[in-house]
């Protein structure tokens, strides 16, 4: 099998895996447990949460655990807004719908702006214009999940903190362990567990301290009564393993990317195909499209072959996609294929992808 | 660019023949303090450390922050490293500082020449580069006596400092060059705080806690442990010494009237803790304690526990108030950790009504049941030592911790 969708979900790490099974059959107390059994669970918490921190160049406290990214995403943008009346919001026209849907929902009582970005990125300059007196948020993904583009966060922090009051949150769930960034410039940050090597269910919102959030979930004060819920720990105890194996090897790991997507983009080109993802972006997602074709007939085509792709984000394949309309690049959005690389993703596993995808593109012409 | 962190040093230069102990120490407290940020390079010239951080990792950010919480430095600013040549130096001049100078309204110029064979004078250096920044901001005017961002000019050999306003450091002496301190924690408020304020002083710190399992919990004694690293990140280094205090504290219970447990509790303790220091070479015992906080910081209840100190007890705080030690407490960042629910030893029987003007001899009366030597037998060999550092080098080494 060769897996090139590692923006959707990765393989959990064994080490992970082994983490979680053990926190699920030896050590399954509830944190909120008096007793030390519970303890040694909270713990276990406790140390997933020093990890992602770490990870994250962020305080301890400022890590509260979510269901995941999109939980994240609400708790930032519902939580910091609730109770306030009416200012501006403003967001970017490509972002996850994780945010673009709390952005709509919020329309009705917000003035919501949607930056377009240049060259696929959006830029501090366009940011700055967008800022007014009564701005409250400012909420601008790190990677696009569907281009890879690459935004300047701490620039675009820099300058919400110079010409406003808002606070800046960024979705980092793709840039998270893959881009060498700190994330403590920033007001609040959305991670994923699952984008590197941990289970499904679990992510965090980095809140910097003095950033007030009143709660999205209510329950019995987990997470200091912010994402209330019975803590999730197994998915913590793996998320540790994960960030402990993949946060010392990230500079390696994004160079031997860079190679992959080079490499790629090469053997895209000679077929002929056109690269979406602009110049500033991140290593570990190429995407490009095949004029005239339909993208989902090709991800069919090559899922025969074991080899799997997207078609854009996995979470929007089903509709139009909001971020090629934003990088005027609609006439594409169903023709292109999102290639992501795992970290055991070999220079051989693209060969034959790219073989595999020549013959795709000769044997699907000739059904045209 | 080449940006490199300037930290200027306070009373330090000002010890005589002793100057040298306290700037070797310092720039150690400064590897350590910029570790977790990359590789430090850091040189010590003419009464200012330079501090470069390096590695693949490097963040410099990061770097700077952790230089805020430096004792011994007075104050600090991030520069810029540029080259002899003027047109270079004002363009780095007005690059770096952008962002301060084209929101302020006015500004001057600072230059030094440690470098007298500069070929400018440090006037000519100060107008030239005034007026190419009154001509790229418009925003700008001249303001001599008190302007909103000074810019400076440090010409070194070989190569120019651009810097603005410096920042104030965390001042006080570098911690460790003011002999040895046995701080009292508790897992309260007051404790870490007064850990605090005496390694500003240039005190080493050592901590000692008392545990009364089951009527403490293991979260209680981690909570400790966190204070405790909290605190290194300003005093190096911290040792922590949990005693096991249980029987103690039931003896007591069970042979004292109830309203002289608490006093009788902090003599035990400070005996033990006496013994301690002496044990580790420690000369002196350091408390949280307030003047009138609770029952047992009144005067009386403190002159009948001082009695039976063998060291000078140093309360740093006996004549603040609560809100300024919650202040400080926020400011080093223990104050939510401290205010976490556990019970701690000295909550554990707290008298319905205690004492709050004991006399000496009232108290050596309610305590004559107790058979002391034998209670403190040994219970320093049953202390548990626990070495504490600053959190570890942060971002991606986490596997080095």
């Amino acid at each position: 099998m060769i897996y090139l969708d590692s923006a959707a979900t990765t393989k959990v790490l064994p080490e992970a895996a082994k983490a979680a099974v053990s926190a699920m059959t030896e050590v399954f107390a509830n944190p909120s447990s008096l007793h030390s059994f519970g303890y040694e669970a909270e713990k276990i918490r406790e140390k997933a949460r020093k990890a992602v921190a770490s990870a994250a160049g962020v305080k301890d406290e400022e890590i509260v655990f979510t269901s995941g990214g999109s939980g994240a995403d609400n708790l930032a943008i519902f939580g910091y807004l609730k109770n306030k009346k009416g200012g501006r919001i403003i967001t970017s026209a490509y972002e996850h719908p994780a945010v673009l849907e709390c952005f709509k929902a919020l329309s009705p009582q917000f003035e919501t702006v949607y930056l377009k970005p240049e060259d696929g990125i959006i830029t501090p300059d366009s940011l700055k214009k967008a800022l007014t007196p009564d701005t409250l948020l400012v909420s601008i993904m790190h990677v696009n999940n569907e281009t890879g583009a690459l935004n300047p966060i701490k620039e675009l922090s820099c300058v919400t903190k110079d010409f406003s009051d808002a606070v800046f949150h960024t979705d980092a769930v793709q840039g998270f362990l893959k881009e060498n960034a700190c994330y403590s410039y920033c007001d609040m940050a959305s991670f994923s567990a699952h984008k590197t090597g941990a289970p499904k269910g679990i992510g965090a919102l980095y809140v910097k301290k003095n950033v007030r959030l009143k709660p999205v979930i209510y329950g019995g004060g987990q997470e200091k009564g912010l994402f209330c819920g019975t803590e999730n720990v197994p998915a913590a105890a793996a998320w540790t393993e994960a960030v402990k194996i993949l946060a010392p090897t990230l500079l390696k790991r994004r160079e031997k990317a860079e190679l992959l997507k080079k490499k790629t983009e090469e053997l895209l080109l000679s077929l002929g195909a056109v690269i979406i993802t602009p110049k500033i972006s991140s290593p570990h997602i190429v995407t490009a499209a095949f004029d005239g074709y339909l993208s989902e007939n090709i991800v069919h085509f090559l899922e025969k072959k074991e080899i799997y792709v997207s078609t854009g984000s996995a979470c929007s394949s089903k509709k139009a996609s909001a971020t090629f309309s934003a990088i005027g690049m609609e006439k594409y959005s169903a023709s292109s294929l999102r290639i992501s690389f795992a970290d055991d993703t070999e220079e051989n596993d693209i060969d034959i992808f790219a073989s595999a995808l020549e013959e795709a593109i000769k044997t699907l012409k000739r059904k045209q | 660019m080449n940006e490199i962190i300037l930290l200027k040093l306070g009373e330090v230069i000002l010890k005589g023949l002793n100057r040298n102990r306290f700037e070797s120490t310092l720039v150690k407290n400064v590897k350590r303090a910029v570790w977790p940020y990359g590789n430090p390079i850091v040189s010590d010239k003419q009464s200012t450390i330079f501090v470069e951080v390096d590695g693949p990792y490097a963040d410099f950010d990061g770097a700077y922050e952790a230089c805020k919480k430096i004792f011994g430095i007075v104050s600090l600013c991030r520069a810029v490293k540029c080259s002899l040549d003027f047109a270079e130096l004002k363009q780095t001049a007005g690059d770096y500082l952008a962002r301060q100078l084209s929101r302020a309204k006015t500004f001057k110029v600072e230059a030094k020449r440690a470098d007298k064979s500069y070929r400018l004078t440090s006037p000519q250096i100060m107008e030239l580069l005034g007026e190419y920044l009154l001509d790229r901001f418009p925003n700008l005017s001249v303001d001599v006596k008190s302007p909103e961002v000074t810019v400076y000019a440090e010409v070194r050999e070989g190569y120019v400092f651009i810097h603005g306003n410096p920042e104030r450091g965390a001042g006080g002496l570098p911690a460790g060059t003011g002999g040895h301190g046995l701080l009292m924690l508790s897992g309260g408020i007051d404790s870490p705080v007064a850990g605090y304020v005496m390694a500003k002083r240039g005190l080493k710190i050592s901590a000692i806690h008392f545990e009364s399992p089951p009527y403490t919990s293991d979260r209680a004694k981690d909570k400790v442990i966190t204070l405790a690293k909290k605190l290194c990140v300003y005093a190096g280094q911290i040792d922590l010494y949990v005693v096991p205090f249980t029987e103690i504290q039931e003896q007591i219970k069970d042979n004292c009237p109830e309203e002289y447990f608490t006093v009788i509790m902090r003599r035990y303790i400070l005996k033990i803790a006496c013994g301690l220091a002496e044990r580790i070479n420690a000369g002196a015992i350091i408390t949280g304690e307030s003047l009138g906080q609770v029952a047992s910081q009144t005067l009386g209840a403190i002159r009948c526990t001082d009695e039976v100190s063998s060291l000078p007890v140093f309360r740093p705080f006996i004549g603040t108030d609560k809100q300024e030690i919650i202040n400080l407490a926020r400011k080093i960042d223990t104050f939510e950790t401290s205010s976490l629910p556990f019970e701690d030893c000295c909550t554990v029987f707290t008298p319905r009504h205690p004492k709050t003007n004991p006399t000496a001899e009232s108290v050596k009366k309610a305590e004559e049941k107790l058979d002391e030597e034998k209670l403190l037998d040994g219970i320093l060999d049953r202390t548990e030592r626990i070495t504490l550092y600053a959190p570890g080098r942060k971002y991606r080494n986490i596997s080095e911790e």
